[in-house]
């Protein structure tokens, strides 16, 4: 099932959103920020935001970022669950494999 | 050298309640009531407008208005219909809009407000995002149009299980997040990752923005392994550390037998290997 993140009130009603979904692409990992017809990919494995569609912390709101970094280590359990195959920690283990 | 003026898509909105066509405030859209107003309206529009029809009356009377201008400017570029037209209507529909969405009986569309916003996006950004979408359960496909009103037919097969055993409901189809997600009763799929896989084209694109990734073959073959879900395991008689090997640049590309044996294990043809 897909996940969505708990953003605080009123980000929500702004419209933004934070979804792993059941159907992404898979390399590398990550979680999406939506906001309207506005989308980012952040990579799960280095924080950073995925080409393409690129950008940065800038055109994201302070508090949705916050609810990330906090939230973190749930965004990568949650990936890990819906893509048992292509773990947040795989490059690793496959490298030392 | 002259400016060059990028012009408005102009979006013309059929029989729709005033208020609610007020507080959509959508850019580059007017409202058009009646039958006497669309026809006005249709002898003035540019090829170039999109239609987007609230009632099925409303349908018809669009088709009647642009057949009458048809011969004089041809087709016109697309009609959104939220309620399916009447079946003998689709011919003449076919002949006067280049592109049509939302036509056949259990077609699902976004809601409204973001429908309008996906339309008057400009085709770049309106093209990676579904408006429309239809199951057919004769053919396990699902055809999804796009911002451009473009479409694309997907298998259903594309639409795995996710990691918790998580089903997609194809008879619950609905679209959400402005164009970005397509909800299958509990089960949700990325739009991005539904168009990486099936278009070529957007795949290219998408490549080509992948300024700060590795081009090489490996990478490519990494990606797309791990998207069709198969592990290094999975390519025998080729090893698993021969794979390991490849993906990590440390061989030269395959070729000869290697190489049809990995595309083979890929369900790609050789050649398409480099395009993920």
């Amino acid at each position: 099932m897909a996940f969505s993140l708990e953003l605080p009130s009123p980000l929500g009603a702004e419209g933004w959103k934070a979804k792993i979904r059941d159907k992404e692409r898979l390399e590398p990992p990550h979680v999406t920020i939506l906001h309207k017809r506005k989308e980012w990919r952040l990579g799960l494995r280095d924080g950073a935001f995925l080409v393409p569609p690129g950008g940065d912390w800038n055109d994201i709101d302070e508090r949705v970022r916050v609810t990330i970094e906090a939230n973190w280590q749930r965004l990568c359990e949650e990936w890990d669950r819906a893509y048992p195959t292509n773990r947040v920690s795989a490059v690793e283990e496959e490298n030392d494999g | 050298m002259g400016k060059v003026v990028k012009r408005l898509k102009r979006l013309v909105v059929l029989d729709l309640d005033e208020a609610r066509f007020q507080g959509l405030k959508v850019r580059g859209a007017v409202l058009c009531q009646g039958r006497e107003e669309i026809a006005r309206s249709m002898r003035r529009a540019s090829p170039r407008s999109f239609w987007i029809s609230t009632k099925q009356e409303a349908t018809d009377d669009v088709l009647r208005s642009a057949q009458q201008c048809r011969y004089r400017r041809g087709p016109i570029s697309g009609l959104v219909t939220l309620e399916p037209p009447r079946p003998n209507s689709i011919p003449g529909l076919n002949s006067c809009f280049r592109r049509l969405a939302g036509v056949a009986p259990d077609s699902k569309l976004l809601p409204l407000e973001e429908l309008l916003d996906v339309l008057s996006a400009p085709s770049s950004e309106a093209a990676g995002l579904f408006i429309a979408g239809v199951a057919d359960l004769g053919s396990q496909t699902l055809a999804l149009t796009r911002g451009n009103m473009k479409t694309i037919t997907v298998p259903w097969s594309m639409f795995k299980p996710s990691g918790d055993g998580v089903q997609p409901d194809f008879s619950r189809l609905s679209l959400t997040d402005y164009g970005h997600t397509v909800r299958l009763g509990d089960y949700e799929a990325a739009s991005d990752a539904i168009l990486y896989e099936a278009d070529p084209e957007y795949r290219r694109k998408a490549r080509k923005r992948l300024l700060a990734e590795e081009k090489t073959f490996g990478a490519s073959l990494r990606r797309l392994r791990i998207q069709k879900g198969l592990s290094r395991s999975d390519f025998a008689p080729l090893s698993s550390k021969c794979i390991a090997r490849i993906e990590r640049s440390e061989v030269e590309k395959p070729h000869g037998e290697t190489l049809r044996t990995i595309a083979d294990r890929l369900g790609v043809e050789q050649e398409e290997i480099e395009s993920y």
